[in-house]
C-alpha cells in the first residue's frame, strides 16, 4: 500500500508539473481569442488603424471604437488618455435618454461628442509593446493575452471572447463569426448611466437586455448590460 | 457431516453475502451454507464424503471473493492483525483520497456556490478563464481518489458481469458514468467548446468514492466492536502455563499442555485449561466466563475451568480438558457459531437483498431516460441516474440483522447467557409460558436440612452432632445434609454402625444407641413418636423429609431434609410474571411436595407427578394453543423436553445433555438470567426492526428523492455528492444503533 501510494502520489505530482510547463499551451480561451481576434479583425468594414500611435477599431458607422492607446499621457481629442485600453462611443444617444454627465462617475469620462470607458493597463509595458518591432495590432494582443491574461474571458452565453475594461465592461468578439450573429459588442454596465439620469431602455442604438454571465469563477448569474452588437457577415 | 467457518474477504453488502450463498449452496453434498456480512463468516455444514472444503473455497473465490480457513491456535492475534490490517490499509486510502478530495470539492464547489464565492480561488485555475487547465486538474485529482477505491471498481464491474450486481456495481456505474461524462467533456473544451466546463463531473465521483470509503472505514471498526465480546472471550486463556514436569516447573504454551498434566496456577494468574484441584485453597475469579461476580472458593477435588482468574492461594490442579475440549472453547465456538446463525427476521432482508441491486440499476436507467425524453438536459439526467445508483443502499440492509445478533449474543456471554442460535434470539421475546423443572432448577438440587425439632431435653446442637456422627458413614444424600449442616462440629467417634435398608441407620455413640431413619425405623423398634407427632404432620405437609431421631429407645427429635429453592427463584418468577409470562413447574414429585415449592418460587401452575419420559408430551399439549413455550431444565431426563420446547434453556451446572439439546445456556445456574435472556431477546428485536425499519425506509424515501420527485413539485434535486454521504451515512447509524445493545443491563444488575 506505502509502495502503491508513493507511485500514485507521484504521478499526479508528475502529471501537475506537465501541466504546469504546458501551461500556456493549455491556455485553450487566450489561444482560442487570438485566432478568432484576428479572424474578427480581417472582416472588420474599416481597418483598424493607427492614429497618433494609438490602434483603433471602429464599428461600422464609426461611432464606436475601441482603442488601445500608446501610452496613457496620450491625449487625443475625446480626452480619453488617461486609458490604456477604452471604449469611445456617441454621447448624444445618451443624453437623449437623460444623461446628466455632471452625475457619471470619476472613471467614465464625457466628453463633448463621446463617452470614454477604460481601464489603466500595466501602461508602460503597453508603451513598450508599442514600439517593438511587428507591432501589429494581433501582435499587441498577444502581448496584452501574456502580460495580462486575467483581463481575456469568454461569455459563454453569447459564444465571445472579451476583454475586460472593467467596472462590467467589456469589448467582446466572437468565438466564430460565421455561426455568430453579433460579431462584436460593446457591453456596457448601465448602473452609472441609470445612476446619471439615463433611461437604459431609451437609448437610440443600444440594447437593455439581461445577459446570462458566468463570473471568472463560473459562478452563472444573470444581469443588465447595455449592449451595442453589431454583425459584420 | 462436516462443519466449518470460512474467512471471507471482499464482501461490500447483503448482495455479495446473499451471492456467495447462493453459489456454496449449489454445490453437491452442501447442507447449510449461512454468510455473516457483519463478521465476513461464511458457515458451512456439508458432507465430507462428497464435498472438500477446498472445492468450497474455489467456487467462493471464483464468484471474485476470498475464502480462507480461521486459524485454530492464536486464532484471536491471527484475526486481530488480519482485521487491523484491514483498517489500516482502509485508512490509507481514505487519507489519500480525501488529501486529493478536499482540493477536488473546493475548485468545483467555490464557483459553484454562492456563499462560498468569497473565498480565495486560485486565479490559474479559474474555470472560465482557464477551462482546460482546471479540466485536467480536477482529472488529476480524481486519479488518485480512483486509484484508492479501485476494489468497487474491481469487484462491482466483475459482479455485474456476473450478473449479480452488488453496491460496489452501483458506485462503480454511478461513477464511472460522472467521470466518463467528465473527461468527454474535458475532450470538448480542447475542442473548444468552453461550456462544457460547466459539465464536469469529476467531483462527484471523487467526493462519492471518498465518502463511501468512510463509510467503510467507521463500518470496520463498528465491525470490530460488535465481535468484541468473543476476543474477550479469546482473550480470557493466558498463552502459558506453569507445567509440573519430572518435580520442575516448566513454562510452555498453553497448546503444548497436555490431559493429565499437573499445573501450578499462582495468585493472579489464569486457569490455563479444565482441571481438578490436587491441593491448595483458593478463591476463583469466574466472572468472565459465568457472569457471576463472587469469587468461588476452591479445594481438593474441585473442579476449575479454563480463563478463570486464580485470586488468593496457589494451587496445583491436573488437566482434563485441553484445547477445544475446553468449556472456554466450547463456549466460544458455541457464540461463534449463534453469532453467524441468521434469526429468521433476517430472511426478508436476504430475500430483499437480492433484488435489490438490478432494481435499482432499473429505477436508475428508467428515470434518467424518463427525464431525457421529457426535455431535460443530458447532465441532469446524468446526475438523476448517478445520484439513484448512489443513494441506493443494500449494505444497510445486509448488515440490520447480523450486526444486532453479534451484539446481542456476545452481550449474552458476557453475562454468563449462552444463546446458542439467531432464531432462539428471536423466538426467546415471543415466549409465553415457560415450564420449569424443579430439582435443581426452581431447587437447589441438593437435599439441606431445613429444620430441627427436639423433644426429651436434648439441646438441638447434640442432637445434630450426634446424627451427624453417624450419617457420615451413610451413602444416603439425606444423610450427607446432615453431615453437611453439622460441617464445623467434632463428631462422635461411632461403634457399632448398622445400615438398615429402606429405614435408616442404627450405631452407637458418646455411649448412646442412636438409630437415625424414617418413622417406619421408629415403629419398627417401638419408639413412639406422640410428642413430636404434630411437628412430623406439619413437615410433611410442607413437603420435607423428616428424619426421627431416637436416643436410647426414646424419641429425641426430627431433623428435617428438604431440597430448598434457590435464592433467586422466586424474584426470578416474578421478574418473568412482570414479562407477562405464565410459569409452570413440572416435576415428578408428588402433588404435595410441588405444590409447596410452587408456592414458595410463585410459580403459576403445577404440572406434579409426572414420568421422565412424560415431560416431552406435557411440552406439546401446552404448545398445542400456538403459545410459544421455553423449557427450562437441568438433567439429563429434561433433554427430550427441552428438545420439544420452542426454546430449551439449560442450566450451566447441569448435564452436557442438557446443555446440547438446549438453545440457550445459562451459565452461572441463576434463573434470573431467564428473564435476562428475555429481556435481551426483546431489546434484540427492537433493535433488528429499527435497524431494518431505517435501511427500508432510507431506500424507499431516498430513492424517490434521487429520482427527482421533489424537484418535480418544485423542490430541490439531490446532489449525488449528498446522496453518497446519506448512503455512507445509513450503514454507519445502523451499526451505531447495534452497537447500542452493548449498553444492555441486566434488569437484576439494574436494580
Amino acid at each position: 500500500m506505502k509502495k502503491f501510494s508513493i507511485v500514485l502520489i507521484s504521478f499526479v505530482l508528475i502529471a501537475f508539473a506537465a501541466i504546469a510547463v504546458q501551461y500556456d499551451s493549455l491556455d485553450v480561451i487566450g489561444n482560442g481569442s487570438l485566432v478568432s481576434f484576428e479572424k474578427i479583425l480581417k472582416i472588420l468594414p474599416k481597418t483598424p488603424f493607427k492614429q497618433n500611435g494609438d490602434w483603433i477599431i471602429e464599428s461600422p458607422g464609426n461611432k464606436t471604437k475601441f482603442v488601445l492607446a500608446k501610452s496613457e499621457n496620450q491625449v487625443n481629442e475625446n480626452a480619453g488618455g488617461q486609458y490604456a485600453l477604452y471604449l469611445e462611443f456617441d454621447i448624444a444617444p445618451f443624453l437623449k435618454a437623460g444623461l446628466n454627465p455632471d452625475k457619471l462617475p470619476e472613471n467614465i469620462i464625457a466628453a463633448k461628442n463621446a463617452i470614454v470607458i477604460g481601464r489603466e493597463f500595466k501602461i508602460k509595458k503597453l508603451e513598450t509593446m508599442f514600439t517593438e518591432p511587428g507591432d501589429t495590432l494581433a501582435y499587441l494582443y498577444q502581448k496584452i493575452l501574456n502580460s495580462n491574461r486575467s483581463a481575456i474571458g469568454y461569455h459563454s452565453a453569447l459564444d465571445h471572447y472579451g476583454i475586460d475594461l472593467g467596472n462590467g465592461n467589456m469589448f467582446e468578439w466572437a468565438k466564430d463569426s460565421k455561426t455568430n450573429d453579433k460579431d462584436i459588442v460593446f457591453v456596457l454596465n448601465p448602473q452609472p448611466f441609470i445612476d446619471a439620469g439615463v433611461n437604459p431602455e431609451k437609448i437610440d442604438g443600444w440594447l437593455y437586455a439581461k445577459v446570462p454571465i458566468m463570473d471568472a469563477k463560473g459562478k452563472k448569474t444573470e444581469v443588465f448590460k447595455i449592449l451595442k452588437p453589431f454583425n459584420l457577415d | 457431516m462436516v462443519k466449518q467457518t470460512l474467512s471471507i474477504g471482499g464482501m461490500t453488502c447483503a448482495a455479495c453475502a446473499g451471492r456467495i450463498e447462493k453459489v456454496v449452496r449449489k454445490l453437491s453434498g452442501i447442507k447449510q451454507a449461512n454468510v455473516n456480512l457483519a463478521s465476513e463468516k461464511l458457515f458451512v455444514e456439508f458432507d465430507g464424503a462428497v464435498l472438500s472444503i477446498a472445492a468450497i473455497k474455489s467456487a467462493v473465490v471464483k464468484i471474485g471473493y476470498s475464502a480462507s480457513d480461521i486459524a485454530k491456535d492464536g486464532a484471536q492475534d491471527a484475526d486481530k492483525a488480519k482485521k487491523q490490517k484491514e483498517i489500516a490499509i482502509l485508512k490509507t486510502k481514505l487519507i489519500i483520497s480525501a488529501v486529493f478530495a478536499a482540493p477536488l470539492l473546493y475548485i468545483a464547489m467555490v464557483p459553484m456556490v454562492n456563499w462560498l464565492k468569497d473565498l480565495p480561488f486560485p486565479t490559474f485555475l479559474l474555470p472560465m478563464s482557464y477551462p482546460l487547465v482546471y479540466a485536467l486538474t480536477e482529472f488529476l485529482l480524481t486519479i488518485p481518489v480512483i486509484a484508492a477505491g479501485y476494489k468497487f471498481y474491481t469487484i462491482g464491474f466483475k459482479a455485474l458481469i456476473g450478473r449479480s450486481p452488488n453496491m460496489d456495481s452501483l458506485i462503480a456505474v454511478g461513477t464511472t458514468s460522472a467521470v466518463i461524462y467528465s473527461v468527454y467533456n474535458t475532450i470538448q473544451i480542447a475542442l473548444g467548446n468552453f461550456t462544457a466546463v460547466e459539465f464536469l463531473y469529476f467531483e462527484t465521483a471523487g467526493v462519492i468514492i471518498t465518502l463511501i470509503l468512510l463509510g467503510k472505514f467507521l463500518e470496520s471498526k463498528s465491525k470490530g466492536r460488535t465481535s468484541e465480546a468473543i476476543k474477550k472471550l479469546m482473550g480470557l486463556a493466558p498463552k502459558t502455563a506453569i507445567v509440573m514436569r519430572d518435580g520442575k516447573e516448566l513454562e510452555m504454551l498453553i497448546s503444548q499442555v497436555m490431559t493429565g498434566d499437573i499445573i501450578l496456577v499462582r495468585p493472579g494468574e489464569k486457569i490455563p485449561v479444565d482441571g481438578i484441584v490436587l491441593d491448595g485453597n483458593t478463591a476463583i475469579d469466574e466472572s468472565m466466563l459465568t457472569g457471576e461476580s463472587m469469587p468461588v472458593d476452591k479445594k481438593a477435588g474441585d473442579s476449575v475451568v479454563g480463563g478463570s482468574l486464580n485470586t488468593t492461594g496457589a494451587i496445583h490442579f491436573k488437566a482434563v480438558k485441553v484445547g477445544a475440549d475446553t468449556v472456554l472453547s466450547q463456549i466460544i465456538k458455541l457464540v461463534e457459531e449463534a453469532q453467524g446463525s441468521k434469526a429468521p427476521i433476517a430472511q426478508m432482508a436476504d430475500i430483499v437483498s437480492g433484488y435489490f441491486v438490478p432494481i435499482v440499476c432499473l429505477i436508475a436507467l428508467g428515470a434518467g431516460a424518463l427525464w431525457f425524453i421529457s426535455g431535460a438536459a443530458l447532465p441532469f439526467s446524468l446526475k438523476i441516474f448517478i445520484s439513484i445508483l448512489v443513494i441506493a443502499c443494500p449494505c444497510a440492509l445486509g448488515l440490520a440483522t447480523p450486526t444486532a445478533i453479534m451484539v446481542a449474543t456476545g452481550k449474552g456471554a458476557e453475562n454468563g447467557i449462552l444463546i446458542k442460535s439467531g432464531e432462539a434470539l428471536e423466538t426467546a421475546h415471543k415466549i409465553k409460558t415457560i415450564v420449569f423443572d424443579k430439582t435443581g432448577t426452581i431447587t437447589q438440587g441438593k437435599p439441606a436440612v431445613s429444620d430441627i425439632v427436639v423433644t426429651n431435653g436434648i439441646e438441638e446442637r447434640y442432637l445434630l452432632k450426634i446424627a451427624a456422627s453417624g450419617e457420615k458413614q451413610s451413602e444416603h444424600p439425606l444423610g450427607q445434609a446432615i453431615v453437611n449442616k453439622a460441617d464445623n462440629q467434632e463428631l462422635f467417634p461411632i461403634s457399632d454402625f448398622q445400615s438398615i435398608t429402606g429405614r435408616g441407620i442404627k450405631f452407637c455413640a458418646d455411649g448412646k444407641t442412636v438409630l437415625a431413619g424414617n418413622k417406619k425405623l421408629m415403629d419398627e423398634s417401638g419408639i413412639s413418636l406422640t410428642v413430636i407427632g404434630q411437628d412430623s404432620d406439619r413437615l410433611a405437609d410442607e413437603g420435607k423429609t423428616p428424619m426421627f431421631i431416637s436416643i436410647d429407645g426414646k424419641i429425641a427429635g426430627i431433623i428435617a431434609v428438604a431440597d430448598l429453592i434457590k435464592n433467586s427463584s422466586a424474584a426470578a418468577i416474578k421478574a418473568l410474571h412482570n414479562l407477562g409470562i405464565e410459569t409452570v413447574m413440572i416435576t415428578g414429585d408428588n402433588k404435595k411436595t410441588a405444590a409447596v415449592i410452587a408456592k414458595q418460587a410463585g410459580i403459576d401452575k403445577v404440572l406434579a407427578e409426572v414420568l421422565p419420559n412424560d415431560k416431552s408430551n406435557e411440552i406439546k399439549k401446552l404448545q398445542s394453543g400456538a403459545k410459544i413455550t421455553a423449557m427450562v431444565g437441568d438433567g439429563i431426563n429434561d433433554a427430550p423436553a427441552l428438545a420439544q420446547a420452542d426454546i430449551g434453556i439449560a442450566i450451566g451446572s447441569g448435564t452436557d445433555i442438557a446443555m446440547e439439546s438446549a438453545d440457550i445456556v445459562l451459565m452461572r445456574g441463576d434463573l434470573t438470567d431467564v428473564s435476562t435472556a428475555i429481556e435481551l431477546s426483546k431489546q434484540t428485536i427492537r433493535n433488528i426492526k429499527q435497524n431494518l425499519c431505517w435501511a427500508f425506509g432510507y431506500n424507499v424515501i431516498g430513492i424517490p428523492i434521487a429520482a427527482g420527485l421533489l424537484y418535480i413539485f418544485g423542490g430541490p434535486l439531490l446532489n449525488p455528492i449528498f446522496a453518497a454521504a446519506a448512503m455512507s451515512l445509513s450503514s454507519v447509524s445502523v451499526l451505531t444503533n447495534a452497537l447500542r445493545l452493548k449498553k444492555f443491563k441486566p434488569k437484576a444488575e439494574v436494580l
